[in-house]
């Protein structure tokens, strides 16, 4: 409509959306995700069941998908995230 | 105060509707390309208080981006603001080289051609207009106007697809060297024409497309590219930078594109973090 203000919309993220989209958005790429401030993000014991079933690898501080657990994506991130 | 660092231009103009798309597309209203970008260039200037002062990149997805009249699509690029990167799609069959030109002396510099399959039954599945030699002239058109970073879509999974079929899909997309490799499997969106249609066989064929994603990966690279995203491969023998294994540099419009994927690249172009506070902005033109 002539001189109106077109619709707009603006999502202020919170700090847990901010966490979750951190992780999902990260674990997508072949890069390490750094771990600093998102130690609540994750279920632990789930953690520890797809590290020794081969699908995630710890580092120091950082987490990533193994080759096998990047071909199921995002199953593996709803795991951890769940 | 810092502001959006990347910016996402919608055109929504086709000049048809491939069954497969669920994203926001027009057909048949060609007299409107001029009064959109109008309206996108004011929503601009409105919204300019948002944006950082130089942006990383801006993407031009649609719709089909490069169909837009030219005279309108460079008063639009030439209205943007600079960034480091500058994208837009085009579907093969639209590339000429007075387009290049214009897109070259207009900034951009990174185009993403929607090739899908290489396969003519395949094309005709998905709707596409395009011939498999409109990919590969456009691919050379594009490159002629001096835009050395091209990206191209793919899209696996597509009933009737043989495994053969993705292996030449694969070959023929590296015979072109693109900077640059997106490769979706193919999803049925709800609500479309394709889903109607073919629904039932995608989930028939969901567990076979594991093998189709791992010949993918494991195809593109040993031919040297970097698996950098779920869905996403670079050159790595190009220069390692932001702007070709760049996060913001990759928009599923025009292809399949799996939900996760395109999620993650209109959320990573669309975040801004005005005042150090993450925000998403959407403003949408009135068509």
């Amino acid at each position: 409509m002539q001189g109106e203000r077109p619709p707009r919309e603006v999502e202020e993220l919170s700090a847990e959306v901010r966490d979750t989209e951190r992780v999902m958005l990260g674990l997508r790429l072949d890069e390490p995700l750094l771990l600093a401030g998102l130690e609540t993000s994750f279920d632990e014991r789930e953690l520890e069941r797809l590290a020794r079933g081969g699908l995630v690898a710890r580092g120091d501080g950082s987490l990533a998908l193994t080759k096998r657990g990047r071909f199921l994506g995002g199953g593996v991130t709803a795991r951890l995230l769940a | 105060m810092t502001g959006a660092r990347h910016l996402y231009v919608h055109l929504p103009f086709c000049s048809s509707r491939c069954g497969y798309c669920d994203f926001v597309t027009v057909v048949g209203r060609d007299g409107e390309h001029d009064g959109y970008v109008d309206a996108l260039l004011h929503e601009l200037e409105l919204e300019r208080a948002l944006l950082a002062p130089r942006l990383e990149s801006v993407y031009l997805g649609g719709g089909t981006p490069s169909l837009t009249r030219p005279a309108a699509l460079e008063r639009l690029l030439d209205g943007l603001p600079q960034a480091a990167e500058v994208t837009i799609e085009m579907n093969p069959e639209t590339a000429t080289p007075e387009l290049a030109r214009l897109l070259s002396r207009s900034r951009v510099n990174r185009v993403s051609i929607g090739a899908q399959t290489f396969h003519m039954h395949l094309l005709d599945m998905l709707d596409r207009r395009a011939q498999p030699d409109d990919v590969r002239r456009a691919v050379h058109v594009v490159r002629d106007a001096g835009i050395d970073n091209i990206s191209l879509d793919l899209i696996y999974g597509i009933p009737g697809q043989e495994p053969a079929d993705l292996a030449r899909d694969l070959a023929e997309a590296l015979t072109l060297e693109p900077e640059h490799i997106s490769a979706y499997e193919l999803e049925a969106k709800p609500g479309t024409r394709f889903t109607h249609a073919h629904g039932a066989e995608l989930e028939r064929q969901a567990e076979s497309m594991e093998t189709y994603f791992e010949r993918v990966v494991e195809t593109l690279t040993a031919a040297g590219y970097r698996w950098y995203e779920t869905a996403n491969f670079c050159r790595t023998q190009a220069t390692d930078t932001a702007s070709i294994c760049g996060r913001g540099t990759t928009s599923a419009s025009g292809s399949g594109g799996t939900t996760s994927g395109s999620a993650w690249a209109r959320s990573a172009q669309s975040r801004t973090a005005a005042g150090g506070t993450p925000r998403r902005s959407t403003a949408t033109s009135p068509l």
